[in-house]
């Protein structure tokens, strides 16, 4: 018992990690961040140009959207931290992970949101467009706001999923909660800043993990 | 015992669904080779009784026997007195990832052990006394409202129970399905099946019933014969009762 | 362009390493083949354990199913591949990945799997103990076929995802697609291999991600 705590839960090793984790999660908490707000908004982009059904365009959104699902996200990561150099991108640890984790969450979220579009009924745009409303005018208004309310349950689910690959930003460098806890782990011969880096992880996905699903509650119910 | 000991007996039986009180203090007896039947209108509690008798409904209080078996207190053997006891449902409930004689054959293999031929053998007659042998092979999905029913019906049988229970089994199906579910219903009176009916249908239940029982707000106005219910019934509360339904 | 293919697709290396490729995803297909029956069934059991009367032990039920959802899974693997020596144990990275994957995938599975049960109405369970089933026999033979039908799609989705997460396992040196792709980056200083890797994991899954959002497609229409 007593070996478990000097192993595991070390007070002198935590407080002395401490500082450093807490950058960490400083560094998580702004990837996550931004690899959200840019993929959701990627994603809407990307459901919006498909309904205009642009012929070649549409094509490839279509493959784009499927290999970012298809492929891990650590795999993409890994892609574009190792693959940048070779066109003449020197991106940061901190930067790919935010640009990977934002290119998969666009495909997920625009093939949510696509499927928003599809099930409004036609009806809804044949009384916009009868009334002279533009096409881009029925989408806008009428449309994409039942279709991003439609999508919402679903998408909070996968934004906490790709929020939490921010985590795989260690592997290429970025300095986050598990990268700072691995190097302190290595430094002191011992786990307890990881297990400190587990529990600040937790912190901030567990109120996450609830608010998702009182979120899917409220949206499943009214319609 | 005595020879003239109850099929199914409720005794001072009280149920409350959280704050309301929903049956107060019902007594019934059903004696083997009866048909009994509860009428009253909705939210009387007949369903209830009903679904006490089989315990799928806990009395708050109160006690539930058969053949001289208190249900409550001898969880042990619920699920034996349940293969005595069929059921028959208001939306029949039948299971939609099975056929016929799938829906039928399960109890037989699951709680009186049968094996596979034999119970196959089993349902294929139960699905036949309903007169549904050429539909052993069909999906719930397949078949109308009134031979779900039956399949329902010939789920109940095919255990060979002492009893048969029956929730409103007419209640979900369109009108001219109505007869189909009827007759099956009178066939199987005719062959001496003890049966609790709670039905809306009141010509049929003057038909079929040896006793019928009228129910209103969680307790037992008046119960007796058939003809005397209907004809001459003592309680004003039944008089009102048919004269709404133009009896 | 042609530098740009040459350098991303170069032909000469994808046929070189192709064999090692091919290792590499067996292993990763080995790995998930071993995962999800356990995690699976793990889930089942856990779901079952959550329909419990019991309030302490439902609540508990929740609690695990929140945690290992919240839980980054490249953390736990880190966390119990690398504190495992401290416990006297050492772990072999095949072991701690096939725990890891276990435990977060089975909390994602009791969840789908836990609304599946709550989704067939239950005049279905009382026709079949009306007919003196038993509760094991009502469950396994009325209630879980239904359960499982009825939330195919996200059951699917999460098996995707399971074999994308095996990913992960490339950082404790298990060697699967990932890891030999990394391997043959650093080893040619070429991206070819990741690119490759990339390529695998999109014909592999493709199909599955492509059948999953017809059917994903059907539940928001259905609503």
């Amino acid at each position: 018992m007593d070996d478990i705590v000097r192993y595991f839960l070390n007070v002198e090793i935590a407080y002395a990690t401490l500082p450093d984790l807490l950058r960490g999660f400083g560094v998580t908490v702004r990837m996550a961040v931004l690899a959200v707000i840019l993929g959701i908004f990627g994603g809407l982009v990307i459901a919006t140009l498909r309904a205009y059904r642009i012929p070649v365009l549409d094509q490839l959104l279509v493959v784009f959207m499927d290999f970012f699902r298809a492929v891990p996200s650590l795999v993409v990561l890994v892609m574009v931290y190792f693959g940048t150099p070779y066109i003449g991108l020197l991106l940061s640890g901190e930067t790919a992970t935010i640009l990977g984790l934002a290119l998969v969450l666009s495909a997920y979220a625009a093939e949510i949101f696509w499927t928003g579009i599809k099930t409004v009924p036609l009806g809804q745009w044949e009384a916009g467009l009868s009334t002279g409303l533009r096409f881009t005018e029925v989408l806008a208004i009428i449309v994409m706001p039942r279709a991003v309310r439609m999508g919402i349950p679903v998408l909070t689910n996968r934004t906490i999923a790709v929020a939490k690959g921010t985590a795989y930003g260690a592997i290429i460098s970025a300095e986050e909660i598990l990268s700072v806890s691995l190097s302190a782990q290595q430094t002191y011969a011992n786990p307890t800043p990881l297990v400190l880096g587990a529990l600040l992880y937790l912190l901030v996905f567990i109120p996450l993990v609830q608010a998702s699903r009182w979120i899917e509650r409220t949206y499943s119910i009214r319609h | 015992m005595s020879e003239t000991q109850p099929l199914i007996q409720l005794r001072g039986v009280h149920k409350s669904f959280g704050l309301v009180q929903v049956l107060h203090g019902i007594d019934l007896e059903v004696h083997k080779g009866e048909a009994v039947v509860l009428i009253g209108s909705s939210g009387s509690g007949k369903s209830t009784v009903l679904r006490c008798m089989n315990l799928l409904e806990v009395p708050s209080s109160g006690s539930v026997l058969f053949s001289g078996i208190d249900l409550v207190a001898n969880g042990s053997r619920l699920r034996e007195v349940r293969g005595k006891l069929g059921m028959v449902f208001q939306s029949f409930n039948l299971y939609p990832h099975m056929t016929a004689l799938g829906n039928v054959a399960l109890a037989l293999r699951r709680v009186k052990k049968l094996p596979r031929a034999e119970a196959r053998r089993v349902a294929t007659e139960a699905l036949a006394s309903v007169g549904l042998a050429d539909k052993v092979s069909s999906y719930p999905a397949q078949l109308s409202g009134g031979q779900k029913q039956r399949v329902g019906i010939a789920r109940a049988i095919a255990l060979q129970p002492e009893a048969v229970l029956f929730d409103e089994p007419t209640s979900a199906l369109d009108p001219e399905l109505v007869g189909e579910v009827l007759d099956v219903m009178m066939r199987l009176r005719e062959g001496g099946m003890t049966m609790v009916i709670v039905t809306h249908e009141l010509s049929f239940a003057r038909q079929i019933a040896d006793r019928v029982v009228m129910m209103d707000s969680g307790r037992i106005v008046e119960q007796g014969p058939a003809e005397q219910i209907f004809e001459n019934p003592t309680q004003d509360r039944t008089r009102q009762f048919m004269r709404n339904r133009g009896k | 362009m042609d530098q740009f293919l040459s350098t991303f697709f170069n032909i000469d290396i994808m046929v070189a390493i192709l064999p090692a490729m091919g290792i590499g995803l067996l292993k990763t297909l080995f790995l998930s083949a071993i995962v999800f029956p356990c995690s699976f069934v793990f889930g089942l059991l856990i779901s079952a354990a959550g329909m419990a009367r019991s309030r302490p032990v439902a609540f508990a039920v929740r609690a695990y199913i929140d945690f290992f959802r919240s839980f980054p899974p490249l953390v736990l693997l880190i966390l119990i591949y690398y504190a495992a020596p401290f416990l006297g144990v050492q772990l072999d990275p095949l072991l701690a990945a096939f725990v890891a994957l276990t435990l977060n995938a089975s909390s994602y599975y009791a969840e789908v799997q836990r609304s599946g049960i709550e989704s067939v109405e239950i005049g279905q369970a009382e026709a079949a103990r009306s007919t003196g089933l038993g509760a094991v026999d009502t469950y396994l033979w009325v209630v879980l076929p239904q359960a499982l039908r009825n939330v195919m799609s996200p059951l699917i989705g999460n098996t995707i995802e399971l074999v994308k997460l095996t990913a992960i396992a490339s950082v404790v040196s298990y060697s699967e697609l990932l890891k030999v792709a990394k391997e043959m980056q650093s080893l040619l200083f070429s991206p070819t291999p990741l690119v490759t890797a990339a390529l695998i994991y999109f014909v592999v899954l493709w199909p599955f991600v492509r059948w999953l959002s017809r059917f994903e497609r059907q539940l928001m229409e259905r609503d």
